[in-house]
């Protein structure tokens, strides 16, 4: 029952939350503005000469934006398809397994790479396939020359790609792990009875029972086409692959920490989370249509 | 959503390197929500200023003594890089130990501190502190920093300041950067910060190789390129570390943080075989026909390349040349033969003292131009400067505290005070300030000390912060012959060798090309600063300077890449560029 008291409870809880994301998410916005003037901190925002839209004229007339920008799609793109996939057939997989006793050890232990950090992570990464690393090793033993993988500008958005599923298929496959266990095992046995075999009880009761899972986390992630995360690549870069690899957000890093230029690098990023907005809004909708998944 | 909102949490809050820069959207929001700390923080600035200005027009009345003590306390506002393994003695902290009380004694000065951070974080941290206007009043910055704060009109013009109040010894030093260094802090004429002098020798890279390899394969050590590269194949070829694997590396390259070639001491960087060509990457130079143009994009930087490219393409060089994390693991595993880096090269080497036998590194100013000289680029006077705050009321306590600093440091360390710590790791607005030619200095006292024809009673001291800690070490850690500094005639097992063999190493033989070699050719550049249309272009075309140095030398890119580089580098932004520092220049 719609109870008034409990209502306050409630909202008392979530003050901490409320107040946290005014502080750092919604105050801050206003200093989107520097991305319009040419912001001089000794001014301050409110006095800042307006410069109009130079700063995004000036960031289209750098020679190498635009194939930052497509850098970092790609790379976004490749990660948001295979965090969706790999995962999927994962899930699939350990479900179908027939020693039940290793599902919850196996998925315990392809969790474990999630909770690394990428600094760490990056160190390890660049071991395993440097010159002298195990995988140029076993190259070696099939007769096949080293091969300098992160000098390679071809190879590193496979690279980086590889590596970020790597990391977070455990995580991901979470989700359709519990919507696997959403389906009547009724169906499957029925099927059975009927002769269908496990191919066919796949493809006919396990992806459509889980399809509206799917179709909703595709549709989530495509928030996420501008984001080809900062901390895997600012740790796995180098200028041998800045054509393949540089992304805005180390972009946007070199240019606002560590040359100052506070509002090239504000445009750029308000650039971007205008995209991101737009996507995220297309993607709200569409999650609605399709599967009915709503917040507000 | 909530996750990535909760990362935004921990950048504001944290600027931790790695997440600092995360997501674009994410830099605006610090940056602003930096803004509106700021706010409170002037309103608490502004308050300590009411409380400190009756002191601050009592203290105007006082004559201008550089050491003279204020009657009512003057509080100075700070900031600080804290190394984590930096031990206090018991009972100690950065805001509270035997340099703060010292300080307090002396001067009657409070020293705060607004933030303390890591020093991998320190310069991000400031950033944010520039861009937020929530400065301290005083702090040492970087160059790029300085002529941030200038452009936004955040210092104090501390020309009468530092006149009146800079000590005798710190004035020393500034005259003895000579123009060179007026051109990088004086603004229209006005002293605008106070420049940390550094030691020549900083900047001046030089060839360390394993003397050891070098005997046990019959080699001498190579004085041009012809003779680098043959000894680079023999080290890794012929198996000097003797393990019967092919595993060796003949001239180490900079690690992925690292720079093949930039304007100052540089280890791992392939500075002397540029030097080795004439050519100076990013040095502001002369043509042969007056005119001024950038090493980076002139024909002996394609030769270099060229060679590099070469050297690269035969094994010489490191294989894993930036992209390897760190190149000094390298050459602390034995794995390693040659590489470039300027004196203090010694103090990295601290562990291999302990190996047994230990290795044998000794430096050359090597390798030689056709010609028979050592073209060598030299470093900017100063990196580090110290600013005020231009609402600051006390700029003369900023530099009181320096004076304090070169005055007494040495004796500090004589009688123990905040021994753990040391003034690098704890003292307010450290910096090394130091005489420019200081190493050389050393190195000769130290040279005859060894021959017995100085002893420790008739040097003078007064202006050599160090030397008679060193003195004092040589004497307990020397074995003979005394004039031999081979790893061999240094006693390894004395308890020195952690705390003052790394020094010492790097003078008698770190600096030892610098003050002995007698072919060497110092190159400067016209200009150290930062222009303005560098403060907005130079991003992105060192970042295309960096690429197309990499590719030239590590893939099999032709020779036009840097034919392309060059093309692009003037039209965007670089010839403009050039006809700034034409003007500085004149």
């Amino acid at each position: 029952m719609y109870n008034k008291r409990f209502l306050k409870h409630y909202w008392l809880m979530m003050a901490p939350g409320y107040i946290w994301l005014i502080l750092f998410s919604i105050v801050p916005m206003f200093g989107i503005i520097m991305a319009f003037q040419d912001f001089n901190p000794g001014l301050g925002i409110l006095k800042s000469p307006w410069a109009g839209l130079e700063n995004f004229q000036y960031m289209f007339s750098i020679g190498d934006i635009k194939q930052v920008f497509l850098n970092t799609i790609i790379i976004a793109v490749g990660k948001m398809a295979g965090n969706l996939i790999v995962p999927l057939i994962f899930a699939i997989l350990l479900n179908e397994l027939a020693v039940k006793k290793l599902i919850r050890p196996i998925q315990t232990l392809v969790y474990l790479p999630y909770f690394l950090s990428w600094v760490i992570l990056a160190n390890i990464i660049l071991t395993i396939f440097g010159y002298n690393g195990p995988v140029n090793n076993l190259l070696q033993i099939f007769g096949i020359d080293p091969v300098l993988f992160f000098g390679k500008a071809d190879m590193f958005r496979p690279l980086v790609i590889g590596t970020d599923i790597w990391k977070g298929f455990g995580y991901n496959a979470v989700i359709y792990l519990a919507a696997l266990t959403g389906i009547d095992p009724a169906l499957h046995e029925a099927a059975a009875i009927d002769g269908a075999g496990r191919f066919k009880r796949l493809l006919h009761i396990t992806l459509p029972g889980i399809s509206s899972t799917i179709i909703l986390l595709a549709i989530l992630s495509l928030g996420n086409v501008l984001n080809a995360g900062f901390d895997q690549i600012f740790n796995l870069y180098n200028p041998l692959v800045y054509s393949t690899g540089d992304i805005i957000d180390t972009w946007v890093y070199r240019a606002g920490l560590v040359d100052l230029q506070f509002s090239l690098a504000t445009a750029v990023g308000l650039l971007k989370s205008v995209v991101s907005f737009i996507l995220i809004t297309v993607s709200y909708f569409m999650a609605d249509r399709f599967t009915g998944y709503k917040i507000f | 959503m909530k996750n990535v909102a909760f990362k935004k949490c921990i950048n504001a809050v944290n600027f931790r390197k790695v997440t600092a820069g995360m997501a674009a959207v994410s830099l605006a929001v610090s940056f602003a929500a930096c803004g509106t700390n700021a706010s409170t923080k002037e309103a608490r600035q502004s308050a300590a200023a009411a409380t400190s200005t009756a002191a601050g027009q009592s203290s105007t009345a006082q004559k201008t003594d550089p050491f003279g003590k204020y009657d009512a306390p003057v509080t100075i506002r700070v900031v600080r890089g804290l190394d984590p393994n930096v031990k206090f003695d018991e009972g100690q902290s950065l805001e509270k130990n035997g340099y703060i009380d010292e300080i307090k004694k002396q001067f009657n000065i409070d020293v705060k501190f607004d933030w303390i951070a890591s020093p991998s974080d320190f310069d991000q941290k400031l950033s944010l502190a520039i861009s937020s206007d929530s400065l301290p009043d005083a702090v040492m910055v970087n160059m790029t920093q300085f002529s941030s704060m200038v452009k936004y009109n955040q210092l104090a013009d501390l020309t009468g300041t530092f006149n009146d109040y800079g000590s005798d010894l710190l004035k020393a030093f500034y005259t003895s950067g000579g123009d060179a260094l007026k051109k990088l802090v004086e603004i229209d004429g006005k002293v605008m910060g106070i420049p940390a002098t550094t030691p020549k020798a900083n900047g001046f890279n030089e060839m360390w190789i394993r003397q050891d390899w070098l005997d046990k394969l019959g080699l001498s050590a190579p004085k041009n390129l012809e003779e680098l590269k043959k000894v680079a194949r023999a080290f890794v070829e012929q198996d000097p570390d003797g393990n019967g694997k092919k595993d060796t590396i003949g001239i180490a390259g900079p690690s992925k943080s690292g720079k093949i070639a930039i304007p100052d001491g540089n280890q791992f960087g392939l500075d002397p075989i540029f030097g080795a060509h004439k050519s100076f990457p990013t040095y502001w130079q002369k043509d042969n026909n007056g005119r001024v143009t950038y090493g980076s994009i002139q024909p002996e930087t394609k030769q270099a390349l060229q060679t590099l490219h070469d050297m690269y393409r035969d094994g010489l060089l490191d294989r894993e040349m930036l992209i390897r994390d760190d190149s000094l693991q390298p050459v602390l595993d034995n794995k390693t033969g040659i590489f470039f880096g300027p004196w203090w090269t010694g103090y990295t080497l601290t562990d291999v003292y302990k190996k047994n036998p230990a290795p044998d590194w000794q430096a050359y100013a090597y390798p030689e131009a056709d010609d028979g000289n050592y073209y060598v680029h030299m470093a900017s006077p100063a990196t580090s400067f110290l600013v005020v705050n231009k609402n600051y009321k006390h700029p003369e306590a900023a530099v009181k505290i320096i004076n304090l600093l070169l005055r007494d440091e040495a004796r500090w360390i004589e009688s123990g005070l905040s021994k753990g710590s040391g003034t690098g790791g704890s003292y307010p607005l450290f910096s090394v300030f130091d005489n420019v030619d200081e190493l050389e200095a050393s190195y000769d006292i130290l040279t005859k000390f060894m021959k017995g024809e100085v002893t420790i009673d008739n040097v003078d001291f007064s202006t050599h912060k160090l030397l008679k800690g060193d003195m004092e070490a040589i004497t307990r850690l020397k074995k003979e012959p005394k004039d031999n500094y081979s790893v061999n005639n240094w006693d390894l097992n004395s308890e020195l060798v952690s705390g003052n063999l790394p020094r010492l190493v790097s003078i008698m033989v770190g600096d030892r090309p610098l003050s002995t070699g007698k072919n060497i050719k110092e190159i400067y550049s016209l200009y150290y600063g930062t222009t303005d249309t560098m403060t907005s272009k130079w991003a992105s075309l060192q970042k295309l300077e960096q690429e197309a140095f990499a590719k030239i030398i590590m893939s099999d890119s032709p020779e036009s890449t840097f034919d392309d580089f060059v093309k692009n580098w003037k039209a965007q932004g670089g010839d403009k560029i050039i006809d700034e520092i034409a003007k500085i220049a004149r």
